[in-house]
């Protein structure tokens, strides 16, 4: 059995027998993914849960927070996913400017979703809303303090920043990963016959955008 | 059957149209549920017509944007098979949790 690995591994080296499998390739990523819709399903589901136990609470401070902010960082999100797809069209029928440029503005759009979701906690930190319970924050805002707030409203706040928090560090990682794909693009690694690295990264970045999808609705709009 | 679908993948030939119809899509299923939020509806029908549509936009994404739709039907299988073992997490759950005594 190991003699024919051996002899295996041996063969792959010369140049005709490179086994291509892009399929394959797609498939690991699917997989991945399907992992963090399991990772984000557990937050979903303890939303749920406290949700159904804190009905009125959620309500409440659902209403607190900012509908225009959360659609605008929606809209910002969806056009991302279009470029990220114009990207690959472009790149297959070899536009490779046009390509470069899609993911620049992909890029772009990830800086300008995480800075105005760092206003909108900054907003939430200066009421006296923090990742703590501890906080202590000038007299003005002090009815505000996390603490003082009926416990359903304190479950909230706690899964909006761990579930918000999550997302944005998935947008971090993914901005990290097409500077470098445009890079690849630039070397021509990615090219008109070979787009499966731009295309798996795609996939990622669409299942973040996915799940905005999702925690949009549930922290902005139901309240 | 893998040769095949090389040869089917060639031919499905890239355009810009598509993505950009269904990023218009997206937008207005966006517009759509942001206008039925302050619609006053009761607390159960808000909460589903908002998953419903979420769940439209997700298709959308997933069938346009990732490509589902140019893949072979076993990745479809697969993805169903992520979301039914994600809505049995959840339909357990709430078979259970309603009826706990603390509640």
């Amino acid at each position: 059995m190991s003699d024919n690995e051996g002899a295996f591994f041996y063969v792959s080296e010369t140049p005709h027998a490179e086994h291509v499998d892009r399929e394959g390739d797609r498939l690991a990523m699917w997989l991945f993914l399907f992992t963090e819709i399991l990772l984000f399903g557990a937050l979903f589901l303890a939303y749920s849960v406290y949700r159904t136990q804190y009905i009125d609470d959620f309500e409440e401070a659902a209403s607190h927070l900012n509908t225009t902010v959360g659609t605008v960082n929606t809209l910002i999100l969806l056009l991302s996913s279009l470029t990220v797809v114009v990207s690959i069209v472009a790149i297959r029928k070899g536009n490779k400017m046009l390509a470069v440029a899609m993911m620049f503005i992909t890029i772009v759009c990830g800086a300008a979703f995480l800075i105005i979701k760092s206003f909108e906690w900054k907003e939430k930190f200066a009421h006296g809303i923090q990742l703590s319970l501890k906080t202590t924050v000038d007299a003005g805002g002090a009815s505000e303090i996390l603490g003082n707030l009926p416990h359903g409203q304190q479950v909230f706040y706690g899964l909006y920043f761990v579930m918000t928090g999550l997302h944005a560090l998935h947008v971090i990682v993914g901005m990290i990963i097409f500077a470098i794909v445009t890079v690849l693009i630039f070397k021509d690694v990615i090219n008109k016959k070979d787009v499966v690295i731009l295309e798996n990264t795609g996939l990622y970045w669409h299942i973040v955008d996915l799940i905005w999808i999702f925690l949009f609705p549930l922290y902005y709009l139901i309240g | 059957m893998s040769d095949h679908h090389e040869v089917e993948e060639q031919h499905h030939e890239p355009t810009y149209g598509t993505p950009i119809i269904v990023f218009l899509g997206l937008v207005a299923f966006t517009c759509i549920t942001v206008a039925s939020s302050s619609l006053n509806l009761t607390r159960s029908a808000s909460v589903i017509l908002a998953m419903v549509i979420a769940t439209m936009k997700a298709s959308l994404v997933l069938y346009f944007f990732m490509h589902l739709k140019y893949e072979k039907p076993y990745f479809k299988v697969f993805l169903f098979i992520a979301v039914l073992t994600l809505s049995v997490v959840f339909m357990w759950t709430f078979l259970d949790y309603p009826f706990r005594l603390y509640n």
